[in-house]
C-alpha cells in the first residue's frame, strides 16, 4: 500500500551558475540533465516573476502531480518551463490550461508518458487568445517559423521532462519517439471554419478562449488535389486512417482521430452541404479495417474493443474509432489541397480546459 | 561570473510504502504475475517466476491480467492478489 505525504506549497529552489554567455548556459544545461537538446533562455527570477504577472492565483501552490516521476506542478515551475522554451508572458495561461489538461486523468498521461509508442502532446488553441497572443492558425501552423506555436508547444515537452520527470530512455521509454515531441502546438482557424470550432463542440462558449490537448503520433497527410466533393475527400482521410500501424486499429475503447482540415478541403465539404457531424457519420462509415487483417499481426489479443466488435465475422470492416463522436475535427492551415489525420494513442481521451485569460 | 536561476526540476512526491510482512521460514512463497498484454513483459515475467521455481522455495501463483495494456490495472484486479499470493510481478511498457 502507498500513501502520499505530498506538501502543498513548492518553491522553485534558486541556483548560482558558472556561466559567462548562452553558449556556456547551454553547456551547463546539457550537464545538468536538463532540457530538450535545444539552447534554452535562462530562467532568472525576473524572467519568471514576468511569466507570472500574467497568472492570477498563488504561484507555489501544487496544482497536481506529474507522471512517470510525480514531480510537482506549480505555476512558477511552470513560469521556470516557459522562459527555457522562449514563451512570450501573454501566452503563459495557455501552458498553465494546458498542462491542467493533461493533468486530467482522462488524459491518461501516465502511459502517454512512459510507453514505448510514438505519442506526443498536441495542443490546439481556440477563442478569443489566438489573436491576442499570436497563435498561428495558417500557412505552415505545425512547422517552423511561428515562436509562439513553437515556443508554447516547447515548454509543454520541458513541462513534461522537468516536472513529470520523464527524460527519455528512463521515464519516457519510447522505442523512436518523434519530432512532436519537441513541440505541436497550433491555433483553430476562426476565419476560415465553415463549422463549429472544436472548442464549441467539446462545449466551450464560443466567446471564451480554450486549450485541448490530445496525445498524438506524428500527422499522417490527406492529399486529395483532385476530389471536388465531400465524400471524396472524407474517402483520401479516411484511407490515411485506416492502417494497422497504428494504435487506433485495436484501442476502440478509448481511441479517438484528429482530423486537421486545410481550409481549402473544409470549403469544399461545407459547400456540399455537410456539417461536422455528417462528415463524422461518413468517416465511421468509411474508415475502417477488415477483421481478418486486424488479425494479421499489430495488437491482435492485445485490443480493446466494445462487446459487439467481437462477434463480428472475418470480412467485417471494423471502425478505427468506437463511435462518430470519437473523430475529432477542427480547421487550420493555409492554401492548398492538404489536410492531415493524427492517430492518437487510443488508450487516452482529449481533454480541453478553459483558459484563465 | 555567475548567473543565478530557478531549477527548472520539481520535486518528486513522496510515497510511503508499506513492508510486506515477513514469511515464516521454510513457507513457500507464491509469486503472481500482472500480465499487461505486452509479449515481450510476459516472457520475462514468467521466466522470472520458473527460474525461481527451479531455485525453490517459491511457486507460480497464476496471473491477472490488466484490462487493456496502456491503462492502470482496476484496484479489484490488484486486489484480488492479496489472496492468491505473496508478491506480484509486474512490467512497465514491453
Amino acid at each position: 500500500m502507498t500513501t502520499a505525504t505530498a506538501p502543498e506549497r513548492f518553491a522553485a529552489a534558486e541556483l548560482d551558475l558558472d556561466v559567462h554567455d548562452a553558449e556556456a548556459f547551454h553547456l551547463a544545461c546539457i550537464e545538468r540533465g536538463w532540457g530538450d537538446g535545444l539552447p534554452m533562455i535562462p530562467p532568472t527570477r525576473a524572467r519568471v516573476e514576468r511569466m507570472l504577472a500574467e497568472f492570477d492565483g498563488d504561484p507555489q501552490a501544487i496544482r497536481g502531480h506529474l507522471p512517470t516521476g510525480r514531480g510537482a506542478v506549480t505555476a512558477e515551475l511552470l513560469a521556470v518551463q516557459a522562459v527555457l522554451a522562449g514563451c512570450r508572458p501573454e501566452a503563459f495561461p495557455i501552458l498553465v490550461a494546458a498542462v491542467d489538461g493533461v493533468l486530467d486523468p482522462a488524459f491518461n498521461l501516465h502511459s502517454i508518458q512512459a510507453t514505448t509508442h510514438p505519442v506526443g502532446v498536441t495542443m490546439i488553441v481556440s477563442g478569443p487568445i489566438v489573436q491576442r497572443v499570436g497563435v498561428h492558425a495558417g500557412a505552415g501552423c505545425l512547422g517552423p517559423g511561428y515562436p509562439v506555436n513553437a515556443t508554447l508547444g516547447r515548454a509543454m515537452r520541458l513541462t513534461l521532462l522537468h516536472v513529470g520527470l520523464a527524460r527519455p530512455g528512463e521515464g519516457d521509454r519510447a522505442t523512436h519517439g518523434q519530432p512532436g515531441k519537441f513541440t505541436s502546438c497550433f491555433a483553430e482557424r476562426a476565419d476560415a471554419n465553415p463549422f463549429s470550432s472544436l472548442a464549441v463542440d467539446r462545449g466551450v462558449n464560443a466567446a471564451m478562449s480554450a486549450v485541448t490537448v490530445v496525445g498524438t503520433e506524428a500527422p499522417h497527410n490527406v492529399n486529395d488535389h483532385v476530389g471536388s466533393t465531400a465524400a471524396h475527400i472524407g474517402t483520401v482521410a479516411a484511407s490515411a486512417m485506416s492502417t494497422t500501424a497504428n494504435n487506433n486499429a485495436y484501442g476502440q475503447n478509448l481511441g479517438e482521430m484528429l482530423l486537421v482540415l486545410g481550409p481549402e478541403h473544409a470549403a469544399t465539404i461545407a459547400a456540399d452541404g455537410w456539417d461536422k457531424d455528417d462528415l463524422r457519420h461518413f468517416l465511421y462509415e468509411r474508415a475502417r479495417i477488415p477483421l481478418r487483417q486486424l488479425k494479421i499481426g499489430g495488437m491482435w489479443g492485445m485490443h480493446a474493443w466494445p462487446a459487439w466488435l467481437e462477434s463480428l465475422d472475418d470480412d467485417d470492416r471494423i471502425p478505427v474509432v468506437r463511435a462518430p463522436e470519437r473523430f475529432l475535427i477542427t480547421v487550420a492551415g493555409g492554401e492548398g489541397k492538404h489536410s492531415l489525420a493524427f492517430p492518437t494513442f487510443a488508450s487516452s481521451r482529449a481533454v480541453t480546459t478553459a483558459i484563465d485569460a | 561570473m555567475s548567473l543565478r536561476v530557478l531549477d527548472p526540476i520539481a520535486s518528486a512526491e513522496q510515497l510511503e510504502v508499506a513492508e510486506p510482512p515477513p514469511g515464516h521460514p521454510g513457507q513457500v512463497r507464491r509469486i503472481a504475475v500482472v500480465d499487461n498484454h505486452k509479449a515481450n513483459a510476459y516472457l520475462l515475467l514468467t521466466g522470472m517466476v520458473e527460474r525461481l521455481e527451479r531455485r525453490g522455495g517459491y511457486e507460480a501463483a497464476g496471473e491477472v491480467r490488466k484490462p487493456q495494456a496502456s491503462v492502470p490495472a482496476d484496484p479489484e484486479r490488484l486486489q484480488s492478489l492479496v489472496g492468491m499470493s505473496g508478491a506480484a510481478l509486474a512490467g512497465t511498457a514491453d
